[in-house]
């Protein structure tokens, strides 16, 4: 066991290298100048013009002159040592700052939105297979075909639309701290973790489901009901547990699309989050913040990946010896 | 528990099956197909005409999308000769819409066709030749699967520039990881069979090898793949735009129309925002629906635990 996650965790260091190398790789390597985009984007919002000492100051303010692989190991070693890459062009905020402030935002919606899916998705599912191919099991298929196919930022508008239109209440502008005043700061957060609920407890209830009709149909709870056991213990102590473990793990590894959701839905509802300031950096061309929370959102999902493949392997010890 | 498609592990069982069907010309297969799964069939039918109605844009729209802009009809409820209604700077919507179809139809083509084929290429040839270069292929793969898929295209429309071109671009290399791994591991199932023994052993080039004997019994699950891929690249590529980082406007993008509707227009002109999203979500929804009988039907191995 101990070989496995050691194993595992020497593993992920070269992983996240690699992925830092494609990250840096993609904004510097491609096609494009990046002192020319900022001054270039910086011009047509002034409406002057840059000049060449301009664009020579702003590449060595960037540390844009070094050579590449200088450049790499520079932003590789700020990630590990707690700079983060230096600070932003637009704000000139340091980046350990931004990410101090927006992380946790991003976490607590993901954690709400995580905790409510499970709690939907696991009795529905359950329920679903129970009920296997009668109305019920219609009604919530069909829901989570609307859930998976609508794309979320619509949903999102639909809902505000609705609320603002009908209801007369619109979620409260500006963000709270959950410490300062809870009460705001889940109005705020309801609203988008519920939105990204549908989708991900649409996908796990779907999971639930068939690995509990898998479960059902072995002999061992053909057995339970045998010897007279009632349904309800036959799905808590027999079938239940053995569905939560794939359900989990898949689960986990789903959380990656999650954080996609996250990234414009944070900025639908101004969720001060890692989301809002990537895409906001983004659009305003602010490199280092963009690479830097690129790389912070990567090393999450694979951070992620990790946790769940130890896990998995906590529970079902054939995955060690693969 | 089918979760994901995989085509790896084709059993002999599964072989000799496939060698007893009788075979059937296009024409009956389709017959099967609309009456085995009427909500494939129906899907499909609906593409057509979306196709139909993106070729003939110019035709079926009332207006001109970008040009036509009537400062006294700016926000305008939907009528006769507004269908949708019209926008803030007081173009049609129903015309925009019209033309939505073929941006996002051509980014989403654009987007499939350039990652399937690189996906396939780089697949193919990493599960035949092995070794070194099917290492690193992998290790890339695994790291480029732990991107989410918005971040990555977002990295890649930052560093290309925003355009319909570049967003098709960063699109296609957000699904190529995944074509990559679905034709490798197929791949490494074909490879194991006696028709590429036997051309090995008669001295066929690699080139034809490749194109004759490995691709074309790894293009099914791949082809499924895409289908419904195409649903998650359009609502991508409408994510950019409503971000504000897709195709920039004035084009007629779902999602940048989403963007400008949700920009305080919501209450004044509620269908700037409805129409289009029912555009985007009725297509997403065919494309998965097609997805799911395609699936079904090439790959009958899937049929059992997920429905």
């Amino acid at each position: 066991m101990q070989k496995y996650i050691a194993r595992r965790v020497l593993l992920f260091i070269p992983t996240l290298i690699l992925a830092s190398i494609l990250i840096f790789g993609i904004l510097r390597i491609l096609p494009g100048d990046v002192a020319l985009a900022i001054l270039g984007q910086e011009a047509a919002e002034g409406g002057g013009g840059y000049t060449e000492t301009q664009i020579r100051e702003l590449r060595a303010e960037l540390g844009l002159d070094d050579p590449l692989p200088i450049q790499y190991v520079k932003w590789a070693w700020s990630m590990v040592n707690g700079e983060f890459g230096g600070e932003s062009i637009r704000s000139t905020e340091p980046l350990s700052s931004i990410i101090a402030r927006r992380l946790p935002v991003t976490l607590q919606l993901t954690v709400y939105t995580v905790l409510l899916s499970i709690i939907v998705a696991v009795p529905l599912g359950v329920f679903s297979a129970l009920y296997q191919d009668k109305w019920p099991d219609y009604v919530l298929r069909m829901g989570a075909i609307l859930g998976q196919s609508m794309p979320n930022f619509w949903i999102a508008l639909l809902l505000l639309l609705f609320m603002v239109t009908q209801i007369g209440w619109s979620p409260p502008l500006g963000y709270s701290n959950i410490w300062v005043d809870p009460f705001h700061h889940l109005q705020i957060m309801i609203w988008p973790a519920l939105i990204l609920a549908w989708r991900f407890s649409a996908y796990m209830t779907r999971i639930t489901r068939s690995g509990m009709l898998e479960v059902l149909a072995q002999d061992y709870v053909r057995t339970a009901k045998a010897k007279g056991l009632g349904q309800g213990l036959v799905v808590r102590r027999h079938s239940l547990p053995n569905v939560l473990i794939p359900v989990i793990t898949l689960g986990g590894l789903e959380v990656s699309t999650l954080l996609g959701g996250t990234v414009i839905l944070e900025n639908l509802f101004g969720i001060p989050g890692l989301g809002q300031e990537i895409v906001q950096a983004s659009v305003g061309r602010d490199f280092p913040v963009v690479q830097s929370l690129a790389m912070m959102l990567v090393f999450f999902m694979l951070g992620l990946n990790l946790v769940v493949d130890i896990a998995y392997s906590y529970v079902d010890p054939r995955v060690r010896y693969s | 528990m089918a979760i994901e498609a995989t085509a790896g592990g084709r059993s002999a069982f599964d072989q000799l099956v496939e060698e007893a069907r009788p075979k059937r010309t296009l024409a009956q297969n389709l017959k099967r197909f609309a009456r085995r799964k009427p909500a494939g069939a129906i899907s499909a039918v609906v593409l057509i005409l979306l196709a139909f109605i993106a070729l003939f844009a110019p035709v079926i729209a009332t207006h001109d999308p970008i040009r036509d802009q009537v400062a006294a009809e700016r926000l305008e409820a939907p009528s006769a000769s507004h269908f949708m209604g019209t926008d803030n700077l007081g173009r049609d919507v129903f015309s925009r819409v019209v033309y939505g179809a073929r941006i996002s139809l051509q980014v989403g083509f654009l987007a499939i066709g350039l990652g399937t084929v690189t996906g396939m290429v780089i697949g193919v040839l990493s599960g035949y030749l092995g070794g070194k270069l099917d290492l690193v292929v992998q290790r890339v793969v695994d790291v480029l699967m732990g991107f989410p898929f918005i971040i990555l295209a977002m990295l890649l429309v930052v560093a290309l520039g925003a355009s319909l071109l570049n967003v098709g671009i960063a699109l296609s290399v957000a699904i190529v990881p995944r074509v990559v791994r679905l034709s490798r591991s197929s791949t490494l199932s074909v490879k194991e069979e006696v028709y590429v023994l036997a051309a090995v052993t008669i001295g066929v080039s690699l080139l034809r090898m490749v194109l004759r004997h490995i691709l074309p019994n790894t293009l099914g699950p791949v082809f499924v793949l895409a289908t419904g891929a195409l649903g998650g690249v359009i609502v991508a590529e409408a994510g950019l735009a409503f971000l504000g980082l897709g195709i920039p406007p004035p084009s007629p993008s779902w999602g940048g129309m989403l963007n400008i509707g949700a920009r305080g227009y919501m209450e004044a002109a509620p269908w700037m925002v409805i129409f289009p999203g029912v555009a985007l979500s009725a297509v997403v929804f065919t494309f998965a629906l097609l997805g799911d009988a395609l699936r079904d039907v090439l790959d009958p191995r899937l049929r059992r635990g997920d429905s």
